[in-house]
């Protein structure tokens, strides 16, 4: 769906900041207003994945990154 | 399954597997039907990264890499995700061994999972994997020396690194989608499966 700016709708940060966070916590009605807000099934599926990934790579990251320090202070 | 497009929108050679999935079983599991939905873009590149993570070389053994998976999803509460890597874990290191660590404190020395027979190793590996996952912003260096102390390779460390990434991104999807919990059977052949073939799509 067409967005001005930075404009992203409530119902679609709900999703992500869920997914993110704690996805146990996404409901059905979660999924059902960010469709409301505009967003197919193939945008939801996309946006979940990349909050997933967003969430994991930054864990692999920080993870890499405290070993690197690790190894560094040696 | 939450949305529709990835329950039901596959391409051919992906709808022959699922067919030949459901001469052994009532359903075809959830995670299987995602990852087939459009699998260029999800579930070729992702399973390709747990399967180097979980069955790639590494000095941790399958079993140890299926119970870090397992405790990462207990600790995200990915049912879900529980139950598949749960299953397989136990027919690698037995039930008991996946149950105690999964109910014990790693954070706490004195609730050791020794009742479990694990290494110091593994059992530091866990507890940082375990605040990787919970707690990311508070990991540092000094974390890595606790699992160093306790006689962790930063190699070996590092291989547990992509497991507890690869799952983290695993649990969001399949809590996010709503996938439903395995039965029995299910479980079984899973785990069986991925015990022999891997993850490869």
């Amino acid at each position: 769906m067409p967005l001005h700016g930075n404009e992203v709708p409530e119902a679609l940060l709900i999703v992500v900041e869920k997914v993110a966070r704690h996805a146990y916590r996404v409901t059905d009605e979660d999924i059902d207003a960010a469709a409301d807000a505009g967003y197919d099934e193939n945008e939801l599926f996309d946006v979940i994945v990349a909050a997933a990934l967003g969430a994991g790579l930054a864990r692999r990251e920080r993870g890499l990154a405290a070993i690197s320090d690790w190894e560094g202070a040696r | 399954m939450r949305l529709s497009a990835p329950a039901h929108e596959h391409g051919l050679r992906e709808r022959v597997i699922q067919r030949l999935i459901r001469l052994r079983l009532d359903a075809v599991p959830d995670v299987v039907l995602a990852c087939q939905h459009r699998p260029e873009f999800f579930g070729k590149p992702f399973l390709a990264w747990i399967e180097a993570s979980l069955r790639g070389p590494s000095e941790w053994t399958q079993g140890d890499r299926e119970l870090m998976a397992a405790l990462v999803s207990d600790r995200n509460r990915c049912a879900f995700c529980i139950g598949t890597h749960s299953a397989t874990a136990s027919s690698l290191v037995g039930e008991e061994m996946v149950l105690t660590v999964l109910r014990a404190d790693l954070e706490d020395p004195d609730d050791d999972a020794d009742g479990a027979k694990i290494s110091a190793g593994l059992r530091a590996t866990l507890a940082f994997i375990e605040r990787l996952t919970l707690s990311p912003a508070q990991v540092d260096a000094s974390d890595v020396e606790r699992a160093v102390a306790a006689g962790v390779s930063a190699e070996a460390l590092r291989d547990a690194v992509e497991v507890c990434a690869a799952f983290n991104v695993m649990n969001r999807v399949a809590d996010a989608l709503a996938f439903e919990p395995q039965d029995k059977k299910s479980l079984s052949f899973s785990a069986k499966l991925l015990t022999t073939r891997g993850y490869r799509a």
